[in-house]
């Protein structure tokens, strides 16, 4: 099985342990590349242009800039193609939600903890057709 | 230090604040109708008493016009008694006769009462109608030449001649300038009433222009404070609300994260223990630790953040130069710091919030210093806005985007520097509001400037 890539976009530091673990117990061998937030992820995929990550685990509520600014900003970019994104909340707002779901890249909207069998049951980044 | 008691709550949100709210705005509203209604019950007393002195007027024109009338009677009555041989039409005539002269008589009184009163008032043309060549002099001759017919209008022959010539005299007066003297007084009656309506209209224009120009005054002095603090009012009651509000929609969802964070270790522990992982189980429980921990200090200060909404500042008289050695050490481990006070005289306000804001900015211009030493200037001052104390650092300062959300709830904008819950900023401008104040945050080349505005309540000077 090969290994994803995966950019995990996320402020809180226990956050990123628990979504950190659960990953590689899925994916034991999983690239996985970490932001602190929005302004920092666009600098990742920036530096990783042309190989960008299979997936991008993104928070919503993040200082300077959270994940739904972050979509809009690498959407308005357009320049580059757009991994598969799961965005990451720990309150199941229906804005968030509704606003999330105009990109077409969001395919889950995950509500923390990320425990090992919410990762188990997402399906695989690498399977484009999932 | 002096302790003052308590001022009442600033925020108006309890029922202690209302009551004397409730009291002024009484007093005020009360004061404003009591002054309409006086000046609307002085208004109708000054249009009674012009009613009932042109209603009198009324009646003296009625009563002057009525002289003219009776004084033809008179005369024709006389000239068909002495022309009367049939002692019943005699006796009919003369009660007739005597009738007109009692009715001319009375009225001739009120009249004559009225010429001097109104003479006595300055009115000259009423005391004419009294001198020598008046009319009522014309009038008193009149009437004692008709009591002359009376009580029989003549028996003899001889009596019969002096009553003819009584009738004929009568007669004559009646067709001559006495008519004309008669009708010149109702004249002067009816041109003293024309005043009289005249001076009423001119009077209730007055009395409207000034009743409008009291309710102006009653509205710019009374009922527009009144609105002024009824808006402020709810203005501090809906942004009140709308704070209460964001606490309670930040907490639901800010202290989910932690509590969710904290979930997803105990999951990570049940785990590692199915595993026997017992490594993972160690930095798993010290994780949930810290969390908990972290958690233990956001309520803590969201308890101190619901204590400023309810909690009224004190009035303490403090030296500030005192309270910025305790807050900001000079040098140390951490950080080099310059105060310069240029205040003189003792504060009067809350020392503890006072400090609480103090303190916070100090504690993120360290927490967030660029390189090891945080370099930290502060500038206490007073100009036209009141007392101004800033604080200055050099450190990381804080991004471009974030800084329009530097004062609201639960913002960390670096949250690999800083443990904290991100109230620090809102608990120090909330406090500043309850003082009275506010604060300010300025972006500089290199780091941030914090400036809190207090109202001027300095000691007096001696």
């Amino acid at each position: 099985m090969s290994a994803p890539c995966i950019l995990m976009v996320e402020d809180d530091e226990l956050d990123r342990f628990i979504l950190r673990r659960a990953l590689l117990k899925r994916w034991p061998r999983a690239r996985l590349i970490e932001a602190g937030d929005g302004l920092d992820a666009i600098a990742v995929l920036n530096a990783l242009e042309g190989t960008p990550p299979d997936l991008i685990m993104l928070d919503i509520n993040m200082p300077r800039m959270g994940g739904l600014e972050f979509l809009e900003a690498y959407y308005a970019d357009g320049g580059h193609a757009v991994p598969i994104v799961m965005m990451l909340t720990s309150s199941n707002r229906e804005d968030d939600r509704h606003a999330a779901g105009r990109y077409p890249c969001v395919r889950e909207y995950l509500i923390k903890p990320i425990d090992r069998s919410t990762v188990a049951a997402l399906p695989d980044p690498l399977d484009r057709a999932a | 230090m002096n302790r003052s008691t308590p001022a009442l709550p600033a925020r108006l949100a309890t029922g202690r604040a209302d009551d004397p709210c409730r009291l002024r705005l009484t007093l005020r509203y009360v004061l404003a109708l009591a002054i309409i209604g006086a000046v609307l019950m002085a208004q109708q007393g000054l249009s009674n008493l012009k009613a009932g002195r042109l209603e009198a007027d009324g009646a003296l024109i009625n009563d002057s016009g009525a002289q003219r009338m009776l004084s033809q009677r008179i005369a024709m009555l006389a000239s068909d008694l002495v022309n009367q041989d049939h002692e019943q039409l005699r006796r009919e005539r003369l009660g007739a006769l005597e009738a007109a002269l009692i009715r001319m008589q009375d009225n001739h009184d009120r009249l004559q009462r009225d010429w001097q009163a109104r003479a006595a008032q300055g009115e000259p043309s009423f005391g004419l109608l009294l001198d020598d060549e008046g009319v009522a002099v014309q009038v008193d001759s009149f009437l004692s030449l008709t009591r002359t017919l009376l009580p029989d209008g003549g028996r003899t022959a001889e009596e019969r001649l002096v009553a003819t010539n009584t009738a004929l005299s009568l007669a004559e007066i009646a067709r001559g300038d006495f008519l004309d003297q008669l009708d010149e007084a109702v004249q002067l009656h009816e041109l003293h009433n024309r005043q009289g309506m005249a001076r009423l209209r001119s009077a209730g224009t007055l009395s409207v222009v000034f009743g409008l120009l009291l309710l102006i005054a009653i509205g710019m002095s009374i009922f527009q404070p009144m609105v002024n603090r009824i808006v402020r009012t709810i203005e501090s009651l809906r942004e009140s609300r709308d704070e209460q509000f964001e606490l309670g929609r930040r907490m639901s969802h800010d202290l989910r994260a932690p509590i969710a964070s904290s979930r997803g270790l105990v999951s990570i522990v049940e785990e590692a223990l199915q595993e026997g992982d017992l490594d993972e189980v160690g930095e798993a429980v010290g994780r949930l630790n810290g969390a908990l921990s972290h958690l233990d200090g956001m309520l803590a200060q969201l308890a101190v953040v619901t204590r400023l909404h309810r909690t009224a500042p004190r009035s303490e008289t403090f030296a500030l130069d005192v309270l910025l050695a305790e807050v900001f050490p000079g040098n140390n481990a951490s950080a080099e710091t310059e105060v310069i006070d240029a205040i003189d005289r003792p504060l009067v306000t809350d020392r503890a919030l006072l400090r609480d804001i103090l303190r916070a900015l100090f504690d993120n211009a360290v927490a967030f210093r660029q390189g090891a030493m945080a370099q930290v200037q502060v500038r206490a001052w007073t100009d036209l806005r009141g007392v101004r104390i800033s604080v200055e650092d050099a450190g990381i300062g804080i991004p471009e985007p974030c800084r329009a959300r530097v004062f609201e709830m639960f913002q960390r904008f670096h949250p690999a520097r800083g443990q904290g819950a991100g109230l620090g900023l809102y608990r120090a401008r909330m406090s500043a509001r309850a003082l009275g104040g506010g604060l300010e945050y300025e972006p500089l080349p290199a780091g941030s400037r914090f400036t809190l505005t207090l109202p001027d309540k300095r000691v007096p000077a001696p």
